[in-house]
Order: structure tokens, then sequence, then C-alpha cells
């Protein structure tokens, strides 16, 4: 079996913490592993649950609006 | 149209199908009002964690939700499901905005609110949001323990590329510490992170079938 270059890297991939030439070896490397791809899912979870442990920000009231109006207005040009 | 009762992979779709078609009409709006009640506050809170300034977190909030409306016939429902996404998504941007200033925050960690305080954002509430449901805040709590388990060097090795967008060669540099060093602390923390979040059931252990 050829050695997996890569599942060292991925922790610091997922943080986008790799240089930009790394990141194209592991992507080339993923389309083709199933193993890697599901741990990149594992850790795209982790990173996802630091965000969540956070202490939230509610943001300002009037933002919600701006949002749609951004994306509607996106949408009709 | 009730978006409230789709899941989020019916609601993007729904989303890019809209925004091709007929976007004139409420239906849209609506719907991205949906959107936005469920992840508004995750995409803003990121990106505030990360810019530490309110404009420019409204700003990356409202660039977020544009990306991901143009992009939600790409959205594939993984193991953590939109809200991952959605992360995903404010971070790349966030990272994008961080790596263009000259000044970035150097004391960060990703242990909450003791390591890294929480009001160093001018004008922001010091509080976690109280809108937040009990069941979110557990679920916070108990996430803040695991994460405290970690050794201090792995935490603030982390927190830097997480929050301050540094590449492992940039922290090796900012923590005067090797290369190799810093790349065994993310690999370690992080691995460590996703086997608690597995002992703990918070993601699952193998893939579905």
């Amino acid at each position: 079996m050829i050695k997996d270059p890569f599942p060292e890297d991925l922790p610091g991939y997922v943080l986008g913490a790799l240089d930009h030439a790394k990141n194209s070896g592991i992507e080339n490397h993923l389309a083709e592993c199933r193993k890697c791809r599901w741990e990149l899912e594992q850790f795209n979870a982790v990173v996802y649950l630091l965000a969540k442990s956070m202490p939230a920000e509610a943001p300002d009231a009037g933002l919600r609006q701006k949002v749609i109006a951004g994306v509607v207005a996106a949408a009709g040009s | 149209m009730d978006y409230s009762i789709l899941d989020d992979a019916d609601l993007l779709r729904i989303i890019s199908e809209l925004g091709k078609g007929d976007a004139s009409g409420m239906k849209l709006d609506d719907a991205i009002g949906e959107l936005f009640d469920r992840f508004g506050r995750l995409v803003y809170s990121i990106a505030a964690r990360m810019v530490r300034d309110q404009d420019t977190a409204e700003e990356i909030t409202q660039d977020v939700f544009l990306r991901a409306c143009q992009r939600a016939d790409s959205y594939k429902p993984g193991i953590a499901g939109a809200g991952s996404w959605m992360a995903g998504i404010t971070r790349h941007r966030a990272i994008d905005e961080l790596r263009r200033r000259s000044v970035r925050p150097e004391f960060i960690s990703i242990d909450w609110p003791d390591d890294i305080g929480v009001d160093f954002i001018p004008g922001m509430p010091a509080m976690d949001d109280p809108q937040k449901s009990a069941e979110e805040h557990l679920e916070s709590r108990a996430l803040r323990e695991l994460i405290q388990t970690l050794p201090r060097e792995q935490r603030r090795a982390i927190g830097l590329a997480f929050f301050g967008a540094y590449s492992q060669v940039e922290i090796a540099a900012l923590l005067n510490e090797p290369l190799g060093t810093i790349k065994s602390r993310i690999r370690v923390g992080l691995r460590r992170l996703r086997d608690l979040m597995i002992q703990n059931e918070f993601i699952p252990k193998h893939p579905p079938d």
C-alpha cells in the first residue's frame, strides 16, 4: 500500500494554516482518498464546534435586513 | 410558505432555485430571513471574534450570506451540517480580511473567557448572547470543558490559527518556536479535540454507510 502522504497536515489544512503550495497537494489527494475525506469531515466538525464553544455575540438588529437586501439586490442584477 | 419547517438542506436548495429564477418577490426575502435567523449569530460571532470590530464583522456577515446564497447549490450535508458550511465560508472570508492587515492580534487562545477576555471589542456586549437557548448554553459549556483539558500551548497555537488567521510558519515566528513544534501542537491538539468530541458524541466515529 502506498503510504498516505497527508494525514499529518490535515489539521493545519482545516485551520487554513498551511502554505498555499501544500493546499493544492492535499486537495489532489483528498479527491482520491475516501479515508482522508472522512477525516477532513471530522476535523471540519471540530473547527465548527470550536466556533460554537465561544460566547456568541448578538448582531445589531438592523443587520438581518441589510443581509436580505444585499442578497436580493445581487439576485436581481 | 413557512420556511421555518424546512431542514437546512432544503432551505438552501430553495434559496438556490429562487436566486436563479424570479428573485423580485417576497419569497427570496423570507427564505434569506430564515437562513439568517438560523445562522446570523454564528456567522457574525465568528467574524467579530476574528476581526474584532463591529463594522467589519457586519460587512463580512453580509458578504458571507451573499456567497452562501450564490453557492447554495454546492452545499452537501456533512456530519456537522449547514452550520459547519456557513462557519467555513465565514472563516475563509475573515482570514482573507485579516491577512490583508499589517497588524493582527497576538494574544489569542481558544478557551473562553478567562484567557482571552470577552471585552476586547469596544461597544460589544461582554456577556454571552442572552438569546441563546438553554441547550446551546449547555453545549457551549460542555465544549469549553473539553477544550480546557488541552495543554495551554496547544490551545494557544490552535487559537492563533483559528482566530488570528496565522499560518503555522507565522505562529512559529511569533512564538519564537521551531516550526516542527508548532505543527505538532496543532496536529496533536486538534486530534485530541476530535477524539474527545467523538467520545462525548459531538461527532460520529465512523462515516455513515
